[in-house]
């Protein structure tokens, strides 16, 4: 059986085509995640970088599927002695102007430190993503660095 | 956030949530293997907390795998908890922890 993976479920008040562009344009991307940038061009078999306000490479990984304001995963490489794990975003949707976002982090090894940062990490971004949609503007977060964990 | 505090001021569910705290991604069967309820109960429990979005569901084949969604209770955190007051009160609760632990 697989190791269990990490699932997060956001309600914003929003629509599919804002979502998609604050999880794939890079000028959102660093109000929320820390302060790093994720670039890529979202086609399916291209490639996809995080890189901290350094300029440092964090993580990088490969487009497995694409759908614009639909659905999108990706290999996640931490650089770390682990293998690739893999992210999926998944927009849907809801009634009275509301989008669900659930974000699955799965594909870890069984013993996985990868999977204990990244949990501190994601509650934070998606709380961030929900935060940046919704009014705007993202409360100054703690930047890349040891809490930069997703 | 209503639905949140209502869904967590309940033993049960809050042991369901803790249930699948240590193993993420449990069946229903699962799930009522580990606790002294009816599999009615738990179901009923679960709905409660997948309504408040505690709890995520996914399809795996005929399974549908339940699990813990932390984003409300973060909501509940950032909205309580200052930006810098987060690290001394992680501090403060591994303190607790390690004393209560000795004792």
């Amino acid at each position: 059986m697989s190791a269990p993976k990490l699932v997060y479920v956001s309600q914003i008040r929003t629509t599919p085509a804002k979502l998609w562009e604050a999880l794939t344009n890079p000028d959102f991307i660093q109000q929320y995640w820390f302060g790093c940038r994720n670039t890529s061009t979202w086609k399916e078999g291209d490639a996809i970088e995080g890189r901290s306000p350094d300029g440092t490479l964090d993580w990088q990984g490969k487009i497995l599927k694409s759908v614009p304001e639909s659905e999108v995963v990706f290999t996640f490489d931490h650089l770390a002695d682990e293998p690739p794990s893999r992210v999926t975003f998944k927009i849907d949707p809801q009634a009275a102007g509301m989008v669900q976002l659930t974000i699955t982090h799965d594909e870890f090894q069984e013993v996985s430190p990868i999977r204990d940062r990244v949990k501190n990490g994601w509650p934070s971004i998606i709380a961030g993503i929900k935060e940046l949609l919704e009014t705007g503007k993202v409360a100054e977060r703690e930047g890349c660095g040891k809490t930069a964990t997703a | 956030m209503d639905e949140v505090f209502k869904a967590l001021a309940d033993k049960s569910r809050r042991m369901l949530l803790d249930q699948l705290h240590a193993r993420n991604g449990q069946t229903l069967g699962e799930l009522c293997d580990g606790l002294d309820m009816t599999r009615q109960a738990v179901t009923k429990h679960l709905g409660i907390l997948e309504a408040a979005k505690l709890v995520a569901t996914v399809r795996r084949g005929r399974e549908k795998l339940h699990y813990l969604n932390p984003l409300p209770i973060h909501e509940i955190g950032v909205r309580w908890i200052g930006k810098f007051e987060a690290q001394r009160l992680d501090a403060l609760a591994e303190l607790k922890r390690n004393l209560e632990q000795n004792q």
